[in-house]
């Protein structure tokens, strides 16, 4: 009786694992293509322009193939202007989807303007950003505390802050052997808000990075527009879970007839191979 | 037979109703027994009763307890189907015993709901559009997932109603969000209506009489939510008999016991039931599944003198998810727990003066939920937890024939403990604790109507005022309440209302989907109340010769200070969750359409919806106006029972419900990251809600085989055997992106989460 019990639950169950087919989707829109504006600069080049288009969720294509993804959306042979106190410049196309101003003054306090034509609609593309005085470390250090559950980057800086209220970002990037590009840096922000014009300690940690004995590790500082730290924020990169569970968004972006971020902040980059302090060992 | 002048709650409003019809209310007393087989002493359910001399018509309930209001001359008329009627005096009716009917022949006959007085003529006569009963007897015929009847998934088989995602409890009615339907039990609010994370709901169906649906035309003595009323009402308990009843199935078992402590008097039921799925998936594959659920009903009814009956109702219920195991090398203890559950009290005290009668009600409920996980030194708590302790009083006063008033009062303090997040260890540097804010909110309402009947004209005007006081800011809202209705003759009706609601306490919930952990979040000074208004316009033809009700509805529902969470707010463990409350506005519209029949071998309902609901919010979508999450355009069922003979059933559920709106991913752009290390990819949105999961239909069917019926058998059994999803055709829950192996691309897909599920359940009533 027993078994006779067992094997009609046990159909029952082989019956229920039935799970129904997934249904297809045949309304999901396609966004509209356009031009992608990032820029970074960087101490030696210092401006960069990164020019890329958008994709269809549907062409990410697998993970082993994201830098060919990558690589396929750069855009390149455009003419790509930089205007500083009437002055313009013309960006060099040094490789696919890459403009580099090498002669562009560097002027704290005025407004740098972007402009190219955008080929998906021919009309012209615009941003502008304020350069930001730079503020670097006036003193950073970094130790690595490894226990069971994570391996700890332990940040402590001083910078000295400028008058007026400041935005800053500190970033901390990992660099391994097994270092790729989809892996973003931890990115802590946080303002001079009761410092105003002080020098300023903080610390900070940054959890969950896999540090491995050997790694470099790069950290960052930057005096950024509150708008940057508003985007950064919402992106929400210091939070657990962010993205993946929040509510739909459509990031804002500072550029006119297309998406991404144009801002013109200096950081001040460090690196380190760092000591350790294994607690728990 | 026992006489009392008992009114219990939910027959209060169809009572007085059909006092209409009656002779002077004062001269009149109320006629309370159970009516039972002369031979076997089994109680005879839904027997009809009639008073020939005032017209007054009623219904006995599942237990066999009538009740009658008349003179000691009036001539009382008991029939049931397959027994022989009986005619006796009002006076001559036993005080304590049980009312025998004799069979026309020696055999128990095919039970019968009377047709008179079946849920659909009962709403037909009622003045007020937009309400619809179901009562135990339907829901236990019906398929249903698992085995389990649940009154809360039927709910959504009605017009107006729509279901969430599959293995949802959540239901959305005439374009409202789902916690904008209060539903009670016995009077007190229920925040959790499911188990098993919604799959299945927390009413033992054991325990449970009826339930009333109002989408619309809402008393004035309701109030606190914008979209529906569902007011469930636990089973009336039998004096006379010890009953014991319950259900054996798949993943749970359910057992209630009535027992008569002073016999016509005093009577208490037990009811309980718990799953044992973890201990089935332990026995067929030695797997441990950490997971549970249970609840239990107590409720007591004490029939103090002939006008005065006291009721006391205790719910219990738990959902409890506890995993401990060990991590790490060092095999550090870990563990993971999550208990979600109700508790509930009722205490109602029912008295009938001379020209007035009394409802008193005070009500305690509590609802939290709270999680614990560890690991070394790390832990997360988080706890939430609202508690209601309420008072209702409602007095009905007839004033002549063809006016009555209905008035009361009702407060509620409500104290919400919001999001309580206790994080130690290493994980605090990365999860911020919260200490929780507990609010306290002090609702309050008074509310009137006048009830009247003019010729063919009948109405309800009332008035509700209620407010709410929560840290230094008050809030009051006007909410009138208009009922109409005229019989153009005795078979064709119109019905129209108007109702304005208000709400205090919102329950904030993802826009893609809800969790049972979401937030219930009151007032406040920046939060404002929600209010609805809401006008219906009806008609309703009674065919009396197939004893089918068939009704169509409009309706225009005008809602202002919804609740949604701001773009991009991070939605889990956010301390700071309040910061994403936005306010806006929404309408809905739409035609309702059903046709109804509660007697026969044949029964049933055919419903269908065509509606649209949208909203809009200066911050969300660029302030463009966007489709509800629940938008969904048509909506019908078919609802079918059919009994082949004295032991054979059939039933049907199909329904077809177009699809929820979405928003998916469905664009990339990359651009460097911040340390420009790399490239950071940030998803594409397309407009709010824009995008249409695919429509769902979905066949359910059960066969239900009744033990052989034999007179004096006290021991009653069936056995249901149920296909859920007969044709195996997912419900879409969202849009995901797969990989297809086949094409070397990705495409998307809607999967489903519930395929073609058997279940078999022995049911079983013991009498005695």
């Amino acid at each position: 009786m027993r078994i006779g019990f067992l094997h009609i639950i046990s159909l029952l169950i082989v019956l229920s694992a039935c799970l129904p087919d997934p249904l297809s989707v045949d309304d999901v829109p396609i966004p509209e293509n356009t031009v992608v504006v990032g820029s970074q600069n960087l101490p030696e080049q210092f401006l960069a322009i990164a020019i890329t288009k958008n994709f269809n969720a549907l062409d990410g294509g697998r993970e082993d193939d994201y830098e060919e993804l990558v690589s396929s959306l750069l855009i390149d042979s455009l003419d790509v202007t930089i205007e500083v106190l009437g002055e313009s410049y013309e960006l060099d196309n040094i490789e696919l989807g890459l403009y580099v101003g090498t002669d562009i003054p560097q002027l704290p306090g005025e407004t740098y303007s972007l402009s190219f034509e955008n080929p998906f609609n021919q009309n012209p593309v615009r941003a502008s950003a304020a350069m930001l005085p730079f503020v670097g470390f006036d003193s950073v250090g970094i130790f690595v505390e490894i226990n069971e559950f994570d391996s700890i980057v332990n940040v402590s800086m001083k910078l000295q802050d400028p008058p007026g209220p400041n935005w800053y970002m500190s970033n901390v990037q990992l660099i391994n052997e097994e270092f790729s590009v989809n892996v973003n840096p931890f990115t802590e922000l946080f303002t001079d808000a009761g410092q105003d014009g002080e020098l300023i300690n903080y610390d900070y940690r940054v959890f969950f990075r896999d540090y491995a004995p050997g790694d470099t590790v790069l950290v960052t500082l930057a005096n950024i527009s509150q708008e940057y730290y508003d985007f950064l924020d919402l992106r929400g990169t210091r939070r657990p879970f962010a993205g993946s569970l929040g509510e739909p968004i459509n990031y804002p972006a500072n550029i006119e007839n297309g998406l991404g971020y144009f801002h013109m902040h200096i950081p001040d980059v460090r690196i380190f191979l760092p000591g350790f302090d294994n607690s728990e060992d | 037979m026992s006489i009392t002048d008992r009114l219990y709650i939910p027959c209060i409003i169809g009572s007085l109703t059909l006092l209409l019809i009656t002779h002077s209310a004062s001269s009149q007393s109320r006629i309370e027994g159970t009516l039972a087989d002369a031979i076997t002493g089994q109680v005879l359910p839904f027997a009809s009763i009639q008073n020939l001399n005032s017209g007054y018509v009623s219904v006995a309930d599942s237990s066999g307890i009538y009740h009658v209001l008349a003179n000691p001359k009036d001539s009382i008329a008991f029939s049931f189907i397959g027994y022989d009627k009986l005619h006796m005096l009002a006076a001559q009716i036993p005080e304590n015993e049980p009312l025998l009917l004799r069979p026309t022949n020696q055999y128990l006959q095919e039970v019968e709901v009377n047709a008179l007085r079946s849920p659909s003529i009962e709403q037909f006569d009622k003045i007020r559009p937009s309400m619809h009963t179901l009562r135990k007897d339907v829901i236990f015929q019906l398929p249903s997932m698992a085995g389990e009847p649940d009154f809360i998934k039927v709910i959504t088989l009605m017009p107006g109603a729509s279901k969430g995602i599959e293995g949802s409890n959540d239901f959305f009615v005439r374009g409202g969000a789902a916690d904008q339907n209060l539903v009670l039990l016995d009077g007190a609010t229920v925040y959790n209506t499911g188990h098993l994370f919604g799959f299945l709901s927390v009413f033992n169906p054991s325990a449970i009489g009826e339930v009333n649906i109002m989408t619309g035309g809402f008393p004035a003595e309701y109030g606190g939510r914008l979209s529906s009323i569902i007011d469930i009402r636990s089973k009336e308990i039998s004096k006379a008999q010890l009953r014991i009843e319950g259900g054996i199935g798949l993943i749970s078992s359910r057992v209630s016991a009535e027992i008569p402590i002073i016999k016509d008097k005093l009577a208490v039921q037990i009811a309980g039931r718990r799953t044992y799925a973890d201990q089935v998936v332990t026995l067929i594959g030695g797997e441990e599944l950490p997971y549970y659920f249970y609840d239990m009903n107590v409720n007591v009814d004490y029939a103090l003198n002939k006008t005065t009956r006291l009721h006391y109702g205790f719910y219990f219920g738990d959902d409890v998810l506890d995993y401990t195991g060990a991590r790490g090398s060092n095999n550090d203890p870990s563990g993971t727990s999550f208990v979600i559950g109700n508790l509930i009290q009722t205490l109602s005290l029912e008295k009938e003066f001379h020209r007035f009668s009394s409802t008193t009600d005070l009500t305690f409920t509590r609802f939290d939920y709270k999680i614990n996980n560890y690991y070394q030194d790390n832990s997360l708590n988080v706890v939430s937890d609202i508690e209601d302790l309420g008072l209702k009083q409602k007095v009905t006063l007839p004033l002549s024939e063809n006016n009555k008033l209905h008035m009361g009062f009702s407060t509620i303090r409500r104290s919400v403990n919001t999001n309580l997040i206790d994080v130690e260890g290493e994980l605090a540097e990365v999860i911020p604790s919260s200490g929780g804010d507990v609010i306290n909110v002090f609702e309050g309402a008074i509310f009137g109507e006048w009830e009247f009947k003019q010729g063919k004209f009948e109405g309800i005007l009332g008035a509700r005022a209620s407010a709410a006081l929560v840290e230094g800011t008050n809030y009051w809202q006007p909410e009138p309440r208009v009922a109409l209705r005229y019989a153009i003759d005795p078979n064709w009706a119109l019905k129209a209302s108007y109702t304005r609601m208000s709400q205090y306490i919102h329950r904030v919930s993802s826009s893609s989907f809800a969790l049972p952990t979401d937030i219930w979040y009151p007032v406040d000074p920046v939060v404002k109340p929600q209010t609805a208004n809401q006008w219906t316009l009806g008609v309703s033809k009674l065919m009396p010769s197939k004893e089918i009700v068939l009704s169509a509805e409009v309706y225009y529902k005008q809602l202002s200070n919804l609740v949604e969470f701001r773009e991009g707010t991070n939605l889990v463990l956010n301390p700071d969750f309040r910061n994403g409350l936005l306010q806006g506005n929404g309408e809905s519209y739409g035609f309702e359409w059903l046709l109804r029949k509660d007697v026969g071998r044949l029964r049933g309902w055919l419903s269908y919806t065509l509606s649209w609901s949208h909203r809009t919010f200066d911050e969300l979508n660029k302030g463009l106006t966007f489709p509800a999450r629940y938008d969904r355009r048509h909506n019908a069922a078919l609802v079918t029972n059919y009994s082949l003979n004295d032991r054979w059933s059939f039933s049907m559920i199909w329904e077809f419900i177009s699809g929820a709106k979405f928003t998916p991913i469905i664009g990339y752009y990359a651009i460097p990251n911040a340390s420009a290390t790399g490239a950071d990819l940030i998803p594409i949105y397309p407009d709010r809600n824009s995008v249409r999961l695919a429509n769902t239909h979905r066949l359910d069917l059960s066969i239900i085989l009744k033990g052989k019926q034999k007179p004096g058998r006290k021991w009653q059994g069936d056995w249901q055997f149920s296909l859920y999803n007969v044709y195996n055709r997912a419900t879409p829950i969202a849009i995901t992106i797969v990989y297809d192996e086949n094409t070397n691309a990705y495409k998307y897909e809607q999967p489903g989460l519930l395929g073609l599920l058997p279940s078999i359940t022995y049911n079983f009533k013991f009498i005695k």
